[in-house]
């Protein structure tokens, strides 16, 4: 009877999970397996027919000048967003800690970017990058004409415009997490730091950083894999131009599947993009973790 | 000495704010005061509008299909986080409570798709919508958008549920409840927080998707309001002023959202940041 009870209640507990893992198998971990297939192919995406063509793809991913680029842009494009972010983000949490006026204001303003599409902030911010733009025509007016950029179509300056934007769009969400990593110290931690005289840049390098690795560990983790899958910027504002400089993997894959109709070679791009996104996140979660520490 | 020190700080610390905060506003207000503009006005960027003339907005009502695409977008967000609220927290009660080797394997099968891109599901994803026959339905995206949404349930209800007593199952359990029913009549109530925590998040980032809609959805009346402003100002590229009216609605929508419901936003992202 007890036997008979504990096999019933496993097989509720089975069948609680069936209908996500279901859904969940179907829609994320068939297509990766499908990916993997598609990926030893030259499908087209309409004919019937297609020739396994083994590992070709992937040695043409890793010649192919822009696949490599999208994949160097979209690095460069993280790399920076995240070091330069992380600096702001800090900066802001480290003033909004403290007992600042009008405190809930300023949270909810500099936050307020991080709930709009990607797509939608693109588009407000052509107005001021455009080259008849609000930064040019300012520039203009102040006499710093010789300052004025095709912002959106230059080789060197466009992928840090959309890494500007990028950093502008989710400063007040890092600095939320890093306010809540903050509040999280305890009081007598502060306290005994300030009685032995540590103040400033040595505060926080040797006790408040350590302390909020918990934080550093979530954001770094929601910042890479979001800033490595960008797409809705250079989509809009630059179509990955000029000369590739803003292209994506993601756009890439996007535009070798269906502007190119490669199906096969764009699985192979992106079964390389999520062994990438893999390998860097399980990286970052080991380097960050190891550096938490107790209290 | 200490106190002019402290003076500076202070001033210091409210001069960057303020200047973030301007940053932030910026662009914002351009939308918006751009969106009374006439189309001569907008060129003329440090100018405010004449007056305050809603016809950018007229127009936008007059060709497009926006209270359609707003619909579309309430009706994606919402089929799709109910959905997903009632499959995760089902789920997590059995990976929260059991203690088998396969509910820990379970676990992992759920949270570690959150390192799959979806751009490398990208082609297959279609193949498959389009053998379903779902090409240009709102249910192709509404059924990516909950299988997107289940890590993130998954990892909340989970971490939620270990923190419930297990004892209130147990005494349930002698009582002659069911698991069903206990699912239902106990812990379901007790995961009110969680819930909404997870239903304020999700419905941003499901409202917000532009990838899924482009891919898969063509009929202009059952466009997402976000892929709407795209295909917009592709067809208007000469009426910046409806263009930005449209923006200015698409902006404040999800803005209102969010101010209604700012400490779930704060909170949230901690609740499921602890328990990674």
């Amino acid at each position: 009877m007890m036997r008979y009870r504990r096999r019933l209640d496993l097989l509720y507990a089975l069948l609680f999970v069936l209908p996500a893992l279901t859904l969940f198998l179907t829609f994320k971990y068939y297509p990766l397996s499908m990916t993997m297939f598609y990926s030893l192919t030259n499908w087209d995406g309409f004919s019937r027919s297609y020739q396994f063509v083994g590992l070709d793809n992937f040695i043409s991913v890793f010649s192919d000048s822009k696949v490599l680029g999208a994949f160097y842009n979209t690095v460069y494009f993280a790399i920076v967003s995240i070091l330069l972010g992380t600096v702001i983000q800090l900066g802001l949490a480290l003033i909004l800690v403290n007992r600042i006026k009008g405190a809930k204001v300023f949270r909810t303003v500099l936050y307020m970017p991080a709930v709009i599409s990607a797509l939608i902030i693109s588009m407000t911010w052509i107005a001021f990058f455009q080259y008849n733009g609000i930064i040019n025509q300012t520039l203009k007016l102040v006499g710093l004409e010789t300052l004025a950029h095709n912002w959106l179509a230059h080789p060197i300056i466009t992928i840090h415009v959309l890494i500007v934007i990028n950093i502008w769009q989710w400063a007040g969400y890092g600095m939320i997490i890093y306010i809540t990593g903050l509040q999280a110290i305890p009081t007598e931690i502060n306290e005994a730091a300030a009685l032995d005289g540590a103040t400033g840049w040595r505060k926080l390098r040797l006790i408040t950083l350590p302390l909020i690795m918990p934080a550093v560990t979530i954001n770094m983790f929601i910042s890479i894999t979001g800033s490595l899958r960008v797409f809705e910027l250079p989509f809009v504002l630059t179509g990955g131009g000029p000369m590739n400089t803003t292209n994506t993997v993601t756009m890439s894959i996007y535009n070798t599947a269906f502007l190119s109709n490669q199906f096969g070679y764009a699985s192979s791009i992106g079964l390389v993009f999520f062994l990438f996104i893999a390998t860097i996140t399980l990286i970052q979660l080991t380097v960050t973790r190891r550096l938490e520490v107790e209290y | 000495m200490a106190s002019a020190n402290g003076r500076w700080l202070r001033m210091f610390n409210y001069t960057i704010l303020y200047a973030a905060a301007v940053i932030i506003l910026i662009p914002v207000l351009n939308i918006i005061l751009s969106s009374f503009k006439t189309n001569q006005e907008i060129n003329r960027v440090f100018t405010l509008p004449s007056s305050l003339q809603f016809d950018n907005y007229a127009r936008v009502f007059d060709n497009s299909y926006i209270w359609l695409n707003i619909g579309n977008s309430i009706f994606i967000t919402g089929i799709s986080i109910v959905v997903a609220i009632y499959l995760t927290s089902m789920a997590s009660y059995s990976l929260a409570r059991r203690k088998e080797w396969i509910f820990q394997a379970l676990y992992l099968v759920f949270i570690s798709a959150s390192m799959i891109p979806l751009a490398a599901n990208l082609v297959p994803l279609y193949v498959l919508m389009n053998k379903l026959g779902l090409v240009d339905t709102r249910t192709s995206v509404i059924i990516i958008s909950i299988a997107g949404a289940i890590p993130m349930g998954i990892m909340l209800y989970t971490g939620f549920i270990k923190g419930v007593s297990r004892s209130l199952d147990e005494s349930a359990s002698i009582d002659g409840c069911g698991r069903v029913r206990i699912f239902a009549l106990i812990i379901l109530p007790l995961l009110k927080p969680v819930t909404v925590t997870y239903m304020v998040i999700s419905s941003i980032s499901i409202w917000n998707d532009f990838l899924m809609p482009l891919l898969f959805i063509r009929t202009a009346s059952k466009k997402t309001i976000t892929l709407a402003v795209y295909s917009f100002m592709s067809e208007y590229v000469n009426d910046w002023g409806a263009v930005y009216a449209l923006l200015t609605i698409a902006f404040l929508i999800p803005v209102a959202f969010f101010i209604y419901n700012q400490k779930h936003f704060y909170g949230g992202m901690t609740d499921g940041s602890v328990k990674m």
